[in-house]
């Protein structure tokens, strides 16, 4: 691990930057995996309109940070990169970027899986999704 | 002696007084209209004296929500452990960055933040 790059916040830095960074952080990388986080249009029948989200900042990276360390230590990956957006967020736009690097595909895809279920779980984000009728607090269950 | 934030405070009795920060956050913040306040509480006050006391006599237009949207109850009563302590339902308090308990007591600038159910991703 040479890096840890974690982010909450209004935008998203392009994924081609996140890999390129990653790509130079080791000659040992072989695979990057990724998980694109995107606002979805609808809830059951209903129409969202946007998605409003907000975090206790400092602990959510705080706690994004324990769980990638771990995760190097139970997987083996090599470096990995969170962002999660805050604030207001329209329907088809990115909200989530997890990537993992690793020697082999296996470890990353494996890590991945993990980092994004504890990421919903774990870290003091919320969000309300404004629908067309209503608006609701989403709790990951 | 001094009576700015963050000093020791004495009121006329001469209890002495701890300044505490709650920070609220998604449907609680929603629900008592601010991100953030201050609490001027009694020296030995506990995490619990906060939220069932403090903050709901400062938020008594949502007071019945507050408590309704915090703690478990049946048939209208609060529910509570067996040495009387109420039950949270599955919200989180973090005091300094770390999980506190109910009874725990609170410091001289504390900074304590509630947390609903985490929704991120």
């Amino acid at each position: 691990m040479k890096k840890l790059k974690i982010g909450v916040k209004q935008n998203l830095d392009s994924l081609g930057s996140l890999i390129e960074e990653l790509k130079k952080s080791s000659n040992e990388i072989g695979a990057i995996t990724i998980f694109v986080g995107i606002v979805r249009g609808t809830r059951e029948n209903e129409k969202v309109i946007r998605l409003e989200y907000e975090a206790h900042e400092a602990l959510a990276s705080q706690i994004i940070e324990k769980i990638i360390n771990e995760q190097k230590t139970k997987h083996d990956i090599l470096d990995a990169v969170v962002e999660h957006r805050i604030g207001s967020v329209m329907v088809g736009e990115d909200v989530m970027y997890v990537l993992v690097a690793s020697k082999q595909r296996r470890e990353g895809r494996v890590a991945l899986s993990e980092i994004v279920e504890r990421i919903k779980f774990e870290v003091p984000i919320w969000k309300k999704e404004i629908t067309e009728k209503d608006s609701y607090w989403v709790e990951n269950a | 002696m001094s009576t700015s934030w963050g000093d020791w405070l004495m009121n006329k009795n001469g209890v002495r007084k701890i300044t505490v920060k709650i920070r609220y956050f998604g449907k609680l913040r929603e629900l008592l209209g601010v991100k953030d306040e201050t609490y001027i509480v009694k020296k030995g006050a506990t995490v619990a004296d906060l939220l069932l006391d403090h903050v709901p006599n400062r938020h008594s237009n949502v007071s019945k929500d507050w408590k309704e949207t915090l703690f478990r109850t049946l048939k209208g009563e609060h529910l509570q452990e067996k040495n009387g302590t109420p039950v949270l339902k599955n919200y989180l308090v973090i005091v300094n960055g770390k999980s506190a308990q109910l009874k725990d007591c609170l410091k001289e600038g504390d900074d304590m933040a509630v947390m609903p159910p985490f929704g991120g991703g």
